[in-house]
């Protein structure tokens, strides 16, 4: 990656959480169990639901259908959150990508008010913590999922 | 062994802020109410379990209380950590190796949402620094599907509310004692789409003859694989069963009671949509059904499904280690018929009590006249 004087490359927020692909689609990173096959985000050594240790780390789709949606219309308690001091209301919803639904801040529509099942695709936001960083988030994605 | 627990004293102190006093004060004198209202002394109690969320270990209580050297088991358990000391102190006695056991919680929050650092559930500090580990975020995004898988309306959680503000009116122990109106209720501020103020409890313990009231059952149970609870990062979209359900359905198996057998009940109101998730998921009525029986006031004092008789956690607040607790004092005083003005009709036999808290973990039990 090549950047100009001007422009910072910002780092992922954690490691391990999202792989950006040279198209520049994000997909979050989860562990599928070898046994159960069930997937966890974000990842984690061992199955939450069968206990087995064996697990594998997969990029999860980059798209997924909106199940459910909130407005975080007060700044959270300060810390543990490092967002702005000056606070705009947010959105935080869960995404339903390959069967599993994922906890995420949302891109609101204009009038606020996104619909349950709506096409959605994960991407890369900056986030304007203690430190600058990039994170994950979820936008319309128009299309189908 | 087949011994049965019962409430045989119990006491309470005022819920609100109370910024000059300190919480161990408070909860010292609920004790030495449900001591008076037992007709015991501090030196009969040879088993105690209590919690608090804020206020330090509840066993610094002992220094206020008399040192006797009474085993105390300190239990956190989120906002399920009066239902947890609760259970705990029933075993000690049904084993029979106690006899008369004090539960006891008590706490003192700041204002606002509360907040742990993510580390204390386990969670990595991004969630955190990001701004998701917010628990009314949780109960927001559950009802709203909940409403919508489930035809609810915004109305009805309004009116949920308003029935918990119109009966703490009456109970001079609640801190929110103000009636609300619907339209109030919904054009009060946001605080996470659809729930606003005062659909949401904020953080914030009488004297009677000594009736036992028998503790029937009292189940806990934590989350299992597959739901979503507070601070879920993510979870499959086939939904099992809340912990709630399952302690609910493991409660009212151990006591040999059905929920349409129950005369009046308390179930956790963190928020107005958590009350009528809950209900369904404690047995009381169908998913969905709960828009009829809220609309037709049924979930009233007088209504044939009385709810959180004195104003829950919206009208009480909720002082995390003393809130569950809470719940058991008011069912004991309308099964002893000693619910003044806001007693349920009909001389109630059987109540039952419903805890929810962080991160998934639900106490139920079922209090009876009847041993």
């Amino acid at each position: 990656v090549i950047s100009s004087e001007t422009e910072v490359v910002l780092s992922p927020i954690a490691e391990g959480l999202f792989i950006q692909e040279d198209n520049g689609v994000v997909r979050l990173l989860a562990s599928r169990c070898v046994s159960c096959e069930s997937l966890t985000f974000p990842t984690q050594p061992t199955c939450p639901r069968c206990f087995a240790v064996e697990v594998k780390t997969v990029p999860l789709s980059s798209r997924g259908r909106l199940w459910s949606w909130t407005v975080q219309s007060f700044r959270p308690t300060s810390p543990p959150y490092e967002g702005p001091a000056e606070f705009e209301p947010f959105g935080v919803g869960y995404l339903e990508i390959d069967g599993l639904c994922v906890e995420g801040r949302l891109d609101l529509p204009p009038d606020g008010q996104p619909q349950i099942g709506a096409s959605m695709e994960t991407y890369a936001a900056r986030f304007e913590g203690a430190v600058p960083a990039l994170t994950y988030a979820f936008r319309s994605s128009g299309g189908d999922a | 062994m087949s011994r049965t627990a019962a409430i045989v004293g119990s006491g309470i102190f005022r819920f609100g802020r109370h910024d000059e006093l300190d919480p161990r004060d408070m909860a010292a004198s609920a004790v030495g109410q449900a001591l008076i209202d037992a007709g015991l002394n501090w030196a009969d109690v040879d088993f105690a379990a209590g919690g608090t969320a804020t206020a330090g270990l509840a066993s610094n209580l002992l220094d206020h209380l008399g040192l006797t050297g009474v085993p105390f088991f300190n239990s956190y358990n989120g906002c399920a950590t009066g239902g947890s000391s609760l259970i705990i102190a029933k075993l000690a006695i049904e084993s029979g190796r106690h006899d008369v056991a004090l539960v006891v919680g008590f706490d003192k929050h700041p204002r606002g949402a509360l907040s742990r650092e993510p580390q204390f559930y386990g969670l990595e500090p991004w969630y955190a620094a990001t701004g998701l580990m917010v628990t009314p975020q949780y109960f927001a995004v559950k009802v709203k599907r909940y409403m919508h898988d489930h035809d609810l309306s915004n109305s009805s959680l309004a009116k949920a509310a308003e029935r918990s503000f119109a009966n703490a009116v009456d109970n001079e122990n609640a801190w929110r004692r103000q009636a609300l109106t619907e339209q109030e209720i919904l054009g009060a501020m946001m605080v996470a789409d659809p729930i606003t103020q005062y659909m949401l409890c904020s953080p914030g313990v009488s004297r009677h003859p000594s009736t036992p009231v028998y503790l029937r059952a009292a189940e806990m149970r934590t989350r299992r694989h597959g739901t979503l609870e507070t601070f879920s990062r993510s979870f499959p979209a086939d939904v099992t069963s809340a912990p709630t359900h399952d302690a609910a359905a493991a409660t009212f198996a151990a006591s040999g009671l059905t929920p349409g057998e129950i005369d009046v009940v308390q179930v956790q109101d963190t928020d107005a949509g958590s009350e009528l998730i809950h209900l369904a998921e404690c047995g009381f009525c169908a998913h969905g059904e709960q828009e009829e029986l809220v609309q037709t006031g049924e979930t009233s004092i007088k209504g044939v499904l009385p709810v959180n008789t004195d104003g829950g956690c919206l009208a009480n607040g909720e002082p995390i280690g003393a809130s569950g607790l809470r719940q058991i004092y008011e069912v004991v005083l309308q099964l002893r018929g000693q619910g003044g003005v806001r007693q349920v009709p009909g001389r109630p036999k059987h109540g039952f009590t419903h805890v929810y808290g962080a991160p998934g973990v639900s106490a139920c039990t079922v209090l009876s006249t009847e041993g």
